[in-house]
Parts: structure tokens; sequence; C-alpha cells
């Protein structure tokens, strides 16, 4: 146990459990459209292909002569593969689940094999990609709160149509409904959201909230809303009880973090089947 | 007096339109055609005709491979009643929310409309369901369902009522409780409907103009008129449709 008491320690985790909040809230508020479009392993992709992306960028002085970005480029590339898997998953004769498949193997091995001409920065690639949640500097809380920003402005302005064009996309389209443009922009949001949050919390701890707290919604709610108010709420709670945990008990916060939102899950599959 | 006879002019036109998924492969020879306020067109034929393709161009859903589609009514809105009735049960939606989304497409971004909400149930009574609008869409029956989509295809108040394969999971007596709710429905909002189906004896006595598709060929015209030439020869059961 630690010699410092938690409530001492406020100036240590002030600022690391805000961004912890802010990413659980994104998560939850994105996890919600990733479950229902059952694209869960989404996350896990998007963190291989920012892999891919920082992998690039350090190569780009080596193959360009010019340096690029490495966490802007592997943000971009994470979220810009986001964006194919609603192309593919709609028009080609893979669905998205497939897709999602090929770009985690394809830019995991790509990120491998060109890895090998970058051998001593992979600790740098690592520390770029995978945060841990215990430090959070100003920028990091900066994307998150952006991030969390943009998916909210765009849930409000287009809910009913998203909404729609996920549930219905033949009946969508036959009324109107651009459902290509649609999906694409919305997992160039979620893309976006989980390549941030995964460079603020680390890569275990996005796919967690971005599965567990919606899945939780869908099994305690019947209604929409309930789900989406289930997923932030059993988030927040999730991330601030297993970052005190984490703390007191000096265990590693984003696995700690994962195994609270287990037990909230299991009080969301008790809570639904009491009401059904 | 036929719909057609007292409109000015038609909802769509199709002007030498090639309809097809592949540029290479279009369906049909080169079409023209004329879509009227209020009229009741079945798009018939066997299965794998092409009837669906034509539809969904028809709607501005497929791209034309060639060839034009000209929209003369400003703002033409398009209900949608899909052939599929099997959906993702994971979604937490009420048969009201599922109803509201035949609003969405007009629905202005960060708008709510709570007119929205009173036409879903209005429309859910119109149809049969009022008391099933809290009820989660996934627990309703086949022909419930149904009715819903029909429900959700009609609350954006639109012209024309496309309707794909709808009766495909209903028996004889259920398609034709079917036709006459949508011909009710017709009568009440003035909306033309466009319905594809696989077989016509429910149906024939209801349309104004029958598209019939088979093998390449694109044959239009009325029951009477398709029956003397022929082109419903072995398609129709004419016991039932007589």
């Amino acid at each position: 146990m630690s010699e410092v008491s938690f409530w001492e320690a406020a100036f240590l985790w002030r600022d690391p459990l805000i961004a912890t909040s802010l990413g659980a809230i994104l998560c939850a508020l994105c996890g919600v459209f990733v479950v229902l479009r059952r694209s869960a392993f989404v996350s896990a992709a998007v963190a291989q292909a920012s892999g891919l992306g920082v992998v690039l960028a350090l190569l780009a002085p080596h193959l360009l002569g010019g340096e690029v970005p490495p966490l802007a480029t592997g943000i971009a590339v994470g979220a810009a593969s986001a964006g194919l898997f609603a192309v593919s998953g709609r028009n080609a004769r893979i669905g998205v689940d497939a897709s999602i498949a090929l770009a985690y193997v394809i830019a995991g091995a790509a990120s491998l094999v060109l890895g090998t001409l970058l051998p001593h920065e992979y600790e740098r690639v690592h520390s770029l990609l995978f945060g841990d949640a215990v430090a959070a500097p100003p920028e990091e809380m900066a994307a998150l709160g952006a991030c969390a920003l943009l998916v909210a402005v765009f849930y409000a302005a287009l809910f009913p149509r998203l909404v729609f064009a996920s549930f219905d996309p033949e009946a969508a389209r036959a009324m109107g409904i651009r459902v290509g443009r649609l999906d694409a922009a919305l997992y160039f949001v979620l893309g976006l959201s989980i390549a941030v949050a995964t460079r603020a919390l680390g890569a275990l701890t996005v796919f967690a909230l971005t599965v567990i707290p919606a899945s939780g919604g869908l099994l305690a709610c019947r209604r929409f809303p309930g789900a989406i108010a289930w997923a932030a709420g059993s988030a927040l709670a999730a991330a601030a009880v297993g970052y005190y945990l984490s703390f007191v008990w000096s265990l590693p916060t984003g696995a700690t973090i994962v195994l609270v939102l287990a037990a909230t899950l299991l009080v969301a599959f008790a809570l639904g089947r009491w009401r059904r | 007096m036929s719909a057609r006879e007292g409109s000015a002019a038609p909802h769509l036109r199709l002007i030498s339109a090639r309809i097809g998924h592949r540029p290479d492969q279009p369906l049909f020879p080169p079409l023209d055609f004329e879509l009227w306020p209020g009229e009741w067109l079945v798009v018939a034929g066997p299965n794998g005709a092409g009837k669906s393709s034509f539809v969904q161009s028809l709607v501005g859903a497929l791209p034309l491979l060639g060839g034009r589609r000209e929209v003369l009514t400003p703002g033409l809105r398009f209900g949608y009643v899909p052939q599929r009735q099997a959906f993702d049960p994971i979604w937490p939606l009420s048969t009201l929310d599922v109803v509201r989304m035949g609003g969405a497409p007009w629905l202005p971004p960060f708008r709510r409309s709570a007119s929205l909400d009173a036409r879903a149930r209005e429309v859910l009574e119109q149809v049969g369901l009022g008391g099933l609008a809290d009820a989660p869409f996934r627990s309703l029956s086949g022909g419930q369902r149904q009715r819903a989509l029909v429900a959700r295809a009609l609350v954006g108040g639109p012209q024309v009522l496309v309707l794909d394969e709808p009766a495909n999971h209903l028996d004889l007596p259920g398609e034709r409780a079917l036709v006459d709710l949508v011909a009710d429905l017709r009568a009440r909002t003035g909306a033309a409907v466009v319905w594809i189906s696989h077989r016509l004896e429910a149906l024939a006595r209801r349309a104004d103009r029958i598209a019939f598709v088979r093998a390449g060929s694109f044959r239009m015209g009325s029951l009477a008129e398709l029956r003397s030439d022929g082109t419903l020869e072995g398609f129709l059961d004419r016991g039932e449709a007589s």
C-alpha cells in the first residue's frame, strides 16, 4: 500500500485523473456506435495503424530527407484507417469486420518489418503511441478535450441520421441520406478519437473503454438514451474507481480500470436480467 | 380520371437511362420512364431480373450508367420500405424510435422535432400499431414489423412511397391486408406508390401501370395491355387477378 495517502497526493493524480475521465467519456461515446455496428476491434486496428504511421514518420528523414511529426502522423494514419473501414465495409465484397482485421494484421506486420530499419527507436515508437494514464501533459488533455467536443458536436448535429444509416443503410440511402459519406465521417471521428485516447491511456484501456461500457449499456437499458448514459456513466465511474484503487494498492492503472469496467458489466448484466 | 390525367407534370423522369451495377452490363436497353403523382406502379418480374435496381435508380440511390434522371417536383421526398425484415436485435430501439427515423433525412442538423414525435405516433395509429409505440422493435412479429416500416416510410410525408417486396415474408392473406393498408394510406396522403413484387395476385387490380422486368427486357403498360400482348403469360395467376 502507498505510504502517502491518496488525498495528500492530489497534486500527482489530479491532471491524470481528469485526462483519464475525459478519455473514458470519449471512448464510451464512441463505443456505442462501435459495438452497435459490430466493429469492436476497431480500436485495436486503429492502434496498429497509428503505429505504422509513427514508424513511417520516423523513416521519413531517411527516405525523404525531411522531418515529419511522428505523433501527428500516427494519429492521422490511425484516423484515416478507420475512415477506410466505412468504404470497404459498405461497398466491397468483404465486411467491415474483415476490413478491420486486415488493417490490424497488415499494419502490425508492416510496422514490424519497417521497424527493423529503426533498431534504436523502438522505445520512442512505443512511448509516442501508448500512454499509461499516469502522466497527463497539457497537450494530451487538450487533445482529449477537443476530441470529446468533436464527438459531442458530431452526435448533436447528426444523431438521427447516424442511427438511421447505421441501423438500416439500405432504407436510409433510398430516402436520401448519403450513407457512404456519413459512414466515412463517423469512422474518421471514431478513429481520430481512439488514436488520441490510445496515446493518452494505452491500447488495452482504450479497447476496454470502447467496448465494455457500451456493451453494459445495451445489457442494462432498453432505450438508446439510457444505453448512452450508462456507457458514459459507467466509464467515468470505472475510470475514477480504477484510478483510486491502482493508487492505493500500487496496481497498474490501465489494467485496474479494465477490471473495474468488467465489474460494471456484471452489474449491467444482472440489471438487465432483473428488468426482463 | 387517372392520377396521370389529373397532374400537370410527372414527379420525375428517366431519359435514355442505362441501369445496372456494371458499366459494361446494363440490365435493360436504355429506358424512358416517368413517375406521376398519385399513381400506383407495380414493378413485377421474376427474382433477380433487376426490379430493385430499377427502383434504386428511380430514387437516386443507384447512379445511372448513362442517360439522365430529372426530378421535376422540387424537394421530392421518397419513403422506402425495405425487403428485409431481419434487423440486428442488439439495437435498443422502440417501435416509435424506428418510425421516427423516417424523419431524419429532412431534419436539419442540431434539430430535434416535437412535431416529428407527434407525427410518428399519428402514423403508428394509422397502421394499427398505436398501442405498440413504446414496445421494443425487436419484439414485434413479422407483420407488425412490416407495418412499422410502412409507418417509418410515411412519417416524413413522402410524395412517393416505395415498397421493395414488402410481402415476401407474408402469406397471401397477409399480403392482401398490407395492400389494403397501403391503398388506404395512399387515399389519405395522395402519395404515388411504387411496389416491387415477384408476384401479382394481390396487386394487379390496384396498379395503374405495371412495369414488367424479365431477362433483359422492360415492358410497361396497364394490366390489360400486358395481358393482351402476352407479356404476363406464365407469370400471372389469372384466377386471382381477373
